[in-house]
């Protein structure tokens, strides 16, 4: 299971954000004010957890303990940097839609 | 080295052993293997023989399918023609994305990892050869009579995505809607069961030492398709479960005038329908990553990349959904969220296109068929996934949305990402099943017919879209120029069809049904499948040291064979296979499986029956159809579950494993928690339409009824939970052979009934399930823990019945835990929608 | 690019050659839309240009070109980097022009409530105070240079109403209002068609929407308002057959006593451009033949068949209709 979560933390965070923000606009279609807010706040927060999490994963990419542990270290790392992107870009219509 | 499970890596160096086997082990292992001859053939559950029906199946449901499509393109070829009638057109197109999306591509990916899978993990099957069975029978039975209605005119006609209200009573009085609903949703279950054994295939049967980063591409491929179904489906298992009921109970669900809404149908069927299209998609790229290697004689470039591709999209692919929702009129913000979702989507795909191009360029690329489709398909995907992107552009949706540019957009990205892998795997595959291999030359011809076949059809409906031509009309008017495109896609559907009726004429030329000797490994693949097998699969189970163990270790055919490696024999005397860790594959313990069996078979039909029958408003030989098939898994379950004599056996190298196992690790109770994870999906999903109707009519919320009404039901709850517990825990501390372990279990099981009438009780006072969405879904809530509470009295009398015939082994046991745990999840599940339907409150 | 209006242009406007009605904008809404196609055109021609050149060098290429493109680096920069940059640049440019799009209209502007209804429009003109105006079916008659607000509606189930030279598609759906802005530059009549498929004869609900100069449109709208006044009853044969046959129990025109409200309005049938919805040229044969026989031009429509009517009692009908100007 901890494996699992390490593994896959990055893209639950995405998830958290995802339907954060889907749960926060449709709480809000009128005040598009507030729901921008909240949803930038919520990008914002899910990118510090993401790059906390990837320097944890490299951080353990790095310790080379033996090559099942490395590669699951290596895929967890690409992952958090994939979520980074998605996350990142999830966040453009807090600016501008 | 770590371990994972405690068992220590340094024992795999033992292997290849030296000493020959003993005499008379492989006739024995033939013997327990052997299949049954005659009509005793409809009764075998193994994945060689299930895997090759289901891949034929869904063949044929895909060539059934096709001719609709060719008919269609008929009648579209010129405007204003009188070949389809209106009616029959619209049953026409109906059917054909229904089929080609149900009964076609998922059950094909389905059957391919049916028959693939254990080969790749050198597994003797997959964990559930029963429930393999049972999923391909309640397929093949339900989808075939769901095609039937076609013949006598009842076929669903409101589109695959039977959007209400046109779905409803009031605009389709007919049973055509029901058929699709009934038949779908239970179709689906079918899907699930497929998936539940794939997932605890993929993560339980492996090879041992196949680490996750030793694991094929395909074996990821098909762990992520299940888990996306395990996800996707329950959604649309309950869209179509409200619809029924507010078409049989006019429950309004999806009517504004009573506080329903039409959109949450789109909601809950595109939360399925998008994933849906990865869920067809990723599989076959997995196959296409499996064959790249050995069609271009080198290894994968960017393995990890690809499997960093299929777990990213395996959660994006959830988060787009509303891009089919884009012209609904959301609201501007949620609409961007799902745009950006929309880009993130085609990364990976981006990555896995580009790593079969560096993979093809660092090997030598042979010229052959498999090769072909290969290619083909990947540049067909290309342009799709182009168009794809053009798409989730808001603005630019708007305008083509619902025309022909989506029928191009559609078929470009299925027909790449699918179909084409698929011919490619038919002909790289075929030498497993088949004594001879296709014929190469008619396959090239196949494959051009087929490649020139899609462009003429789909490239030219891009402009017919643009040009204003809608999707699902029937017919379109003369005086422009619209017929010259639609004529164009006609002629080119029927060179397509030209290279499909040719590989079917390659197929009954060349192809001879084969378990053991077949024409083998023509293009050189270097993955496990290609392990000398017979029945049983390999003769025994190698450590797998590296991704190609075929390529990197050149005796390891013969030393599999030869028996020097796991489980050369059948320790136990029965049909069994290795269980190894999920991580690690690290050896855990000997599974014993189950043999040929008829109550598969006939649980599928009761299951088709009883839905079958329930369309056509048969209610009494319906249930009586549903309770046969109650009967018939509870009778092929009864022989599970047993000791065997040894409790513990040599594997191979003096390694001794236990045979009978309980608790967390086992895989009955994998398979049961992902189970409970379906279940969970269910409720969840009921949770999301209850909030969403809150949010979209507030008018017509009611107050709920007060809090305190649910304190019986949540106090009763607790007990049933706690009863439960105690069974399990007595059942470990008693030594004798008393009932009052079971006595608890059952009791437990039975508190949840009157738990759920004391809940139904006060809802129904205060909530009706006609008068408005809240009611239904607050109803809908009940029904869902209805179902769930009938399953815990089953298991409760067949608890009953098992102690009373002495079959609970003492002092644990998997029927136990398993009641146990089911029990449990229950009583939370009816806690938590005893106490949501009070605290949703409009005063608050 | 004008194009003359004619009774057949409005079926022109729609099924006609290069350029297709999505590339050829009538209107600001229309025309963003279309620049932003064809750059979407040019990103994927350009990336599949990509994709097949790398695919070429793959399989036909030289060894050093193929030993360049055979390692990790190929997917980093073109599935990966390639991917970001372009996909970037696109989520920027369509959430702007989405946000652009979705300004509201100016206030005091012109609105229209349109109503989908199984398988035809219903047309009503909005005073300044929200209030029906003037009702009519099919077609809709829009100022060039204004903005029109339409509220979409749906009487039974959904549709999508889509005006492809004037704006993209938007759903009408029961239980809601979907506000959808349209705006003509220039005179014409523009085609459109309902989009979400609403069973049976889908493929058969068009509709028109006609662009005037601002001051012919006035004129045309004070004539309307005028011919709500009643009128006589002309005491022509064909108001006898329209009482008698039962025309009136689901068709009104406005001053006389048929007051049915099920179809399409008829006060001013006799100027539409189409009948049956968008399909047919409004002439007298064409008349004849609707009122005769409706099921056989669009079969599943809700209006019955009048083949039990003589030959001149349906011309007199058609005589009378198209004096409903």
């Amino acid at each position: 299971m901890r494996t699992w979560v390490f593994l896959l933390g990055g893209m639950v965070v995405w998830t958290v954000h995802f339907f954060g923000a889907y749960g926060i606009a449709s709480i809000f279609p009128e005040r598009v004010l507030i729901a921008k807010l909240l949803a930038g706040g919520l990008t914002l927060a899910c990118l510090a957890a993401l790059a906390w999490l990837a320097r944890r994963s490299w951080a353990a990419f790095n310790r080379k303990e033996d090559a099942v542990s490395d590669w699951i270290a290596l895929l967890a790392s690409l992952l958090n940097a994939v979520a980074l992107v998605a996350v990142f870009w999830q966040g453009f219509p807090a600016l501008l839609a | 080295m770590t371990s994972e499970t405690g068992f220590d890596p340094e024992l795999y160096k033992r292997f290849p052993v030296r000493e020959d086997r003993p005499e008379g082990e492989l006739e024995e292992l033939e013997r327990l293997w052997e299949q049954p001859k005659g009509w005793a053939r409809l009764t075998i559950v193994n994945n060689n023989y299930v895997g090759l029906w289901y891949v034929a199946a869904a063949f044929l449901f895909f060539l059934l399918a096709g001719i609709l499509a060719l008919v269609m393109r008929v009648q579209l070829a010129l405007p204003l023609q009188g070949i389809l009638p209106q009616e029959t057109y619209n049953q026409f197109f109906t059917m054909h994305g229904t089929v080609m999306m149900f009964l076609f591509a998922v059950p094909m990916m389905e059957a391919l990892g049916v028959m693939l899978l254990p080969q790749m993990l050198a597994a003797r099957d997959l964990p559930f050869p029963r429930l393999s069975a049972y999923a391909f029978w309640a397929y093949f039975v339900g989808g075939i009579s769901f095609f039937a209605s076609l013949f006598v005119g009842l076929a669903p006609n409101g589109g695959w995505f039977m959007y209400p209200p046109l779905t409803g009573k009031a605009f389709s009085p007919g049973i055509n809607a029901d058929f699709w609903l009934l038949g779908i949703g239970f179709i689906e279950i079918s899907a699930i069961a497929g998936a539940i054994e794939i997932i605890v295939g993929v993560l339980r049967t492996r090879a041992p030492n196949m680490t996750l980063d030793k694991m094929p591409i395909f074996a990821w491929g098909m762990l992520v398709f299940a888990s996306m179904i395990i996800i996707a489906f329950p959604a649309v298992i309950m869209c179509t479960l409200f619809l029924e009921l507010e078409r049989a109970f006019n429950w309004p669900f999806f009517d504004p005038t009573r506080g329903g809404d039409p959109l949450l149908w789109q909601h809950l069927f595109w939360f399925f329908g998008h994933p849906e299209v990865y869920i067809i998609f990723l599989p076959a790229a997995a196959l296409v990553s499996m064959m790249i290697p050995a069609l271009a004689r080198t290894t994968l470039i960017g393995h990890d990349l690809i499997v960093l591709a299929f777990l990213a999209t395996a959660f994006i692919s959830f988060g787009v959904w509303s891009h089919h929702m884009f012209a609904t009129g959301m609201p501007r913000l949620s609409v961007g969220f799902f745009a950006a979702a929309s880009m993130a989507v085609s990364v990976p795909a981006g990555i896995q296109v580009f790593s079969w191009i560096a993979t093809f360029a660092s090997g030598k690329p042979r010229h052959n068929t498999p090769t072909l489709f290969v290619l083909g398909g990947l540049v067909i995907f290309v342009m799709g996934g182009l168009t794809g992107v053009m798409v989730a552009m808001v603005p630019f949706d708007w305008q083509v949305h619902d025309t022909y540019f989506i029928v191009a957009h559609l078929h470009y990205v299925l027909i790449g990402g699918a179909l084409f892998p698929v011919f490619a795997v038919f002909y790289y595959w075929i030498g497993m099943t088949s004594s001879r291999p296709l014929s190469e030359r008619l396959g090239k011809w196949t494959f051009w017919l087929m490649f020139v076949g899609v462009h003429v059809t789909f490239l030219p409906m891009h402009i017919t879209g643009f040009m204003g031509m809608p999707r699902r009309v029937y017919t379109y008017l003369p005086g422009g120029d619209l017929t010259f495109t639609n004529f164009l896609s006609t002629v080119g559907a029927f060179v397509l069809a030209a290279g499909v009726l040719l590989f079917l004429v390659d197929l009954a030329r060349n192809f001879r049904f084969t378990v053991n000797k077949g024409a083998g490994n023509t293009y050189g693949g270097g993955t496990l499948e290609w392990l000398p097998t017979g029945l049983y699969s390999a003769r025994s189970i190698p450590v797998v040291k590296s991704r190609y163990p075929l390529w990197d270790d050149p005796d390891i055919s013969r030393d599999v064979e030869e028996g020097r490696y796991f489980l050369p024999g059948a320790p136990t005397g029965n049909r069994e296979t290795l269980i190894t860790s999920p991580v690690r594959a690290e050896p855990q313990y000997v599974q014993i499986m189950p043999g040929p069996s008829v109550w598969p078979l006939f649980s599928a039909v009761g299951t088709a029956g009883f839905f079958l029958l329930l369309t056509i408003e048969a209610y009494i030989p319906s249930f009586a159809s549903g309770i046969l098939a109650v009967l018939c898994v509870l009778r092929w379950m009864w022989d599970t579950d047993r000791v065997a004599a040894a409790e513990e056996v040599d594997v191979g190298a003096g390694i001794m494993l236990p045979t009978y196992v309980t608790g967390r690790s086992t895989h009955g109770w994998w398979a049961m928690v992902i189970l409970l994870i379906v279940v969970f999906m269910l409720f969840l999903m009921t949770l999301f339409s209850y909030l969403y109707l809150f949010g979209v009519q507030p008018d017509f919320w009611q107050e709920p009824p007060a809090l305190s009404t649910g304190f019986v039901a949540l106090g009763l709850y607790g007990a049933a939970a706690g009863f439960a517990w105690l069974g399990r825990r007595l059942l470990a501390r008693e030594k004798s052979t008393l009932w009052s372990p079971s006595t608890a279990s059952i009791v437990g099981a039975l508190l949840l009934l009157p738990a759920l009438i004391a809940d139904y009780w006060s809802v129904s006072a205060v909530l009706d399930p006609v008068m408005s969405g809240q009611g239904a879904v607050a109803h809908a809530f009940l029904a869902n823990q209805m179902m769930l509470v009938l399953i815990a009295a089953l298991m409760a009398l067949y608890l009953g019945a098992r102690t009373a015939r002495n079959l609970v082994i003492r002092p644990r046991n998997n029927t136990v835990d398993l009641v146990t745990l089911f029990v449990v999840y229950t009583a939370v599940q009816g806690s938590a929608s005893a106490l949501i339907i009070r605290l949703v409150s409009g005063a608050g | 690019m004008s194009r003359p209006i004619s009774t057949r242009s409005s079926l022109e406007s729609v099924f006609k050659g290069w350029p297709p009605p999505v590339l050829d904008p009538a209107g600001p809404y229309a025309g963003s839309i279309s620049v932003l196609s064809w750059v979407l055109f040019a990103m994927a021609v350009v990336v599949l240009g990509v994709v097949l050149a790398a695919l070429g060098v793959a399989l036909f290429g030289g060894q050093r070109l193929k030993s360049r493109l055979g390692g990790q680096a190929v997917i980093w920069l073109g599935g990966i980097a390639l991917p970001i940059v372009v996909l970037t640049a696109l989520l920027v440019y369509g959430l702007s022009l989405t946000r652009n799009l979705g300004t509201p209209a100016p206030p005091g502007a012109m609105r229209v409530q349109v109503t989908g209804e199984m398988w035809w429009w219903r047309v009503a003109y909005l005073d300044s105070s929200g209030k029906v105006a003037l009702w009519d079916a099919n077609e809709l008659h829009i100022p060039v240079g204004e903005t029109v607000v339409l509220e979409l509606r749906s009487a039974d189930v959904i549709h999508s109403f889509w005006v492809p030279r004037l704006s993209g598609k938007l759903d009408m759906i029961p239980g809601r209002v979907n506000l959808m802005k349209i705006k003509a530059d220039k005179p014409g009549s523009y085609g459109g068609q309902c989009a979400e498929y609403c069973g049976g004869p889908h493929a058969l609900m068009g509709f028109v929407v006609v662009a005037h100069e601002p001051a012919e449109f006035r004129r045309i709208m004070a004539d309307r308002q005028a011919a709500l006044a009643s009128k006589p009853p002309s005491g022509g044969r064909g108001e006898q057959l329209f009482a008698s046959a039962g025309c009136a129990a689901c068709h009104r025109i406005a001053g006389t006593p048929f007051n049915g409200m099920a179809g399409p309005d008829l006060t001013h049938v006799g100027t539409r451009r189409t009948l049956g919805a968008g399909i047919l040229p409004n002439n007298r044969g064409t008349l004849m033949g609707w009122i005769g026989n409706a099921q056989a031009i669009k079969p599943g429509n809700r209006m019955p068949p009048y083949s039990v009517l003589p030959a001149d009692d349906i011309r007199d009908l058609a005589l009378y209709l198209e004096q409903q100007r």
